[in-house]
């Protein structure tokens, strides 16, 4: 089974200094990664799910090749590419940001900008353009958006555009991170019906980070829940969504509205605490925020247990909740 | 005596040398305190200046051509009512002065609107606080050492110290993590019904508005193409682009395997098509949908339906 993993990581650590505001001196450390173990199949989304300062947005730049890690091992494709990348790998990994205003260089026409992947590899003008047509139609676009600038173009067509600079490449695995959050309702369901073909047709693994649950659902075939750095909870999603081991993934469902008059919104959320700082914890942690939480949660961090084939959760009470 | 009475009402902004239609005959009520109208639709639809023209916020391009918004039947545009409305802005850290106190700014409504005193106004302030749930001891607390969603409550509180005849939600909790989102609306919907305020909250997200709301505006292209109370909104949606829109929502209670597409994108103030403005992304679109636009239709006791299928 191991040869169909594509995309795998132990113990991934970014973390990043602090330092004093005159002297510099390093003061401590923001654990924004840390000691992440993950794996994604060939062809699977795995969709990677928290609330703002995570860590999941640190974790995806450390997945596309964008930032360095701390410590642990990154393998792509059973080669380990922690600290350099082959070059004939580099196409193979691609990302697509949240903003497809800034995504695109306003100077440049989308010609330049969805080419340019190709001409970094050495393809001709005349390749590259014939290569950019056949992946605008991919995207839903056509010959003429070539000619146009970004600012021409709607937030839909924009983030179109960048998808297909990132296909261009042929790559096997893309990042994708939170690329519909700017997106309006309708524009974000063409979107995502569109990466959802895509996927399909051209034999595509996706990390696709987001902080919505209900996109996360509709995307993904496996969850992975992220809280102050660390993966809390990972499963296949019906058994995430209908059976969630951990409290905190039980409370971020519940946060979600129905949208349904008729059903009851009873979000069970404890009272707010800060997650950002997270320099000196022992413990779980959520436990400062867990309703459940007893004295072994503050003194002893749990394991990522495997609960039943798949399904994990980093707590030390799941049984008993 | 309605809360809020909207009739007839045309937004025009003043952009390359004309006057374009952003808001084009809207008719909208609240008919108690305390009841909650959402006003639901996509950027560009024109539901922020709505909002802005309810509160009498419309910056100086804009003006109202047409109609009018009466609130407990003082019409907001004449300078000589006094009427006190309340906005709830989405960016709470630019809504709130950082060189003041949030003691301060709460107090400062109480000072200026009810002439009282300093200390008074200080421990009213508390008050304040405690009813939306933050410690009293916020007070003496910059905006900058608040979280977003405590930034959130101190807004609510400010908006409620006035005693407001109305408030004006725009998207108040879109910059908010999920979770302090569901405490934050919470907190405002159960507010707002205990104290019976009326309140307008305006959204791009159905789902929250199914749980807040006690009635739906559903607005494309300026217009409000379907009105109704939320259970028979979500039960029986009558307009195409409301039926496209509910299936188009991913969900997190239950497992979509494929999302409703509606093509193309929301037109722009300006460009709005004839006819129907939705007919361009219409499933059901016949030759009248092209040329002849639909007058609102009554549906319920108060709700209507812009659309030639029904009529």
């Amino acid at each position: 089974m191991d040869s169909r993993i594509l995309v795998k990581t132990e113990k991934l650590r970014k973390y990043y200094v602090v330092r004093s505001k005159i002297l510099k001196r390093v003061i401590g450390y923001v654990k924004a990664v840390d000691g992440v173990d993950l794996e994604v199949k060939e062809g699977e989304t795995l969709a990677l799910v928290g609330e703002s300062g995570s860590g999941k947005s640190t974790l995806g730049l450390v997945l596309a090749k964008l930032l360095k890690p701390t410590d642990g091992r990154y393998i792509f494709k059973g080669l380990d590419i922690t600290w350099s990348l082959p070059k004939e790998l580099r196409s193979k990994i691609r990302i697509v940001f949240q903003d497809p205003y800034s995504a695109l260089n306003p100077r440049l026409k989308v010609r330049e900008s969805v080419i340019e992947p190709l001409i970094v590899q050495g393809y001709s003008g005349k390749e590259a353009v014939e290569k950019a047509i056949e992946y605008l139609k991919l995207v839903g676009l056509n010959e003429e958006h070539l000619k146009v600038y970004p600012h021409m173009l709607s937030g839909g067509q924009r983030q179109r555009v960048v998808i297909a600079r990132a296909l261009i490449t042929e790559p096997d695995f893309i990042v994708l991170d939170e690329p519909t959050s700017m997106l309006d309702v309708s524009t974000q369901a063409q979107i995502l019906q569109l990466l959802k073909e895509i996927k399909i047709k051209r034999n595509l693994t996706y990390l696709f980070i987001t902080h919505n649950l209900a996109v996360a659902r509709f995307i993904a075939d496996t969850i992975a829940v992220m809280f102050a750095g660390q993966i809390v909870e990972i499963g296949e999603k019906n058994n995430v969504f209908s059976k969630p081991l951990h409290p905190y993934t039980n409370s971020l469902i519940s946060a979600y509205p129905p949208p349904d008059p008729e059903a009851i919104w009873k979000p069970e959320i404890p009272e707010e605490s800060s997650i950002e700082n997270t320099t000196n914890i022992n413990g779980c942690r959520y436990a400062d925020r867990c309703p459940y939480a007893k004295n072994i949660c503050r003194r002893e961090e749990p394991p990522l247990i495997e609960v039943i084939k798949g399904h994990k959760v980093k707590c030390h009470l799941y049984n008993l909740i | 005596m309605k809360p809020l009475e909207i009739k007839g009402l045309i937004i025009q902004y003043y952009v390359n040398n004309q006057w374009v239609d952003v808001v084009s005959n809207v008719d909208l009520d609240i008919d108690e305190r305390g009841e909650i109208l959402a006003v639901v639709g996509e950027s560009g639809c024109g539901k922020t200046t709505l909002g802005l023209a309810v509160a009498g916020l419309l910056p100086s391009n804009a003006k109202i051509a047409r109609g009018y918004i009466k609130v407990f039947d003082k019409d907001v545009t004449s300078t000589s009512n006094s009427i006190k409305i309340a906005m709830i802005f989405q960016d709470a850290l630019t809504s709130l002065n950082p060189l003041l106190t949030v003691g301060e700014q709460i107090a400062e409504i109480d000072i200026h609107h009810f002439k009282m005193s300093k200390k008074k106004a200080f421990e009213e302030a508390k008050k304040r606080l405690a009813e939306v749930g933050l410690p009293t001891t916020f007070v003496s607390k910059y905006p900058h050492e608040l979280s977003g969603g405590q930034r959130q409550r101190v807004l609510i509180a400010m908006a409620i110290a006035m005693n407001p005849e109305l408030i004006v939600a725009d998207e108040p909790t879109t910059a908010l993590d999920v979770t302090t989102q569901a405490r934050v609306l919470i907190l405002l919907r159960d507010l707002v019904k205990k104290l019976g305020i009326p309140m307008i909250y305006i959204t791009h997200d159905l789902a929250l508005a199914s749980q807040i709301a006690d009635k739906i505006a559903v607005m494309y292209a300026g217009q409000i193409v379907e009105y109704s109370n939320k259970y028979s909104l979500f039960k029986e949606p009558k307009h195409p682009y409301t039926q496209a829109l509910l299936s188009s929502i991913p969900r997190v209670d239950v497992d979509v395997s494929e999302l409703h597409i509606i093509k193309g994108e929301p037109p722009t103030p300006g460009s709005f098509p004839r006819g129907c403005r939705f007919h361009p992304r219409c499933p059901l679109a016949f030759s009248k949908c092209f040329v002849e636009e639909p007058i609102p239709r009554k549906v319920s006791s108060y709700g209507y339906v812009r659309c030639h299928l029904y009529g």
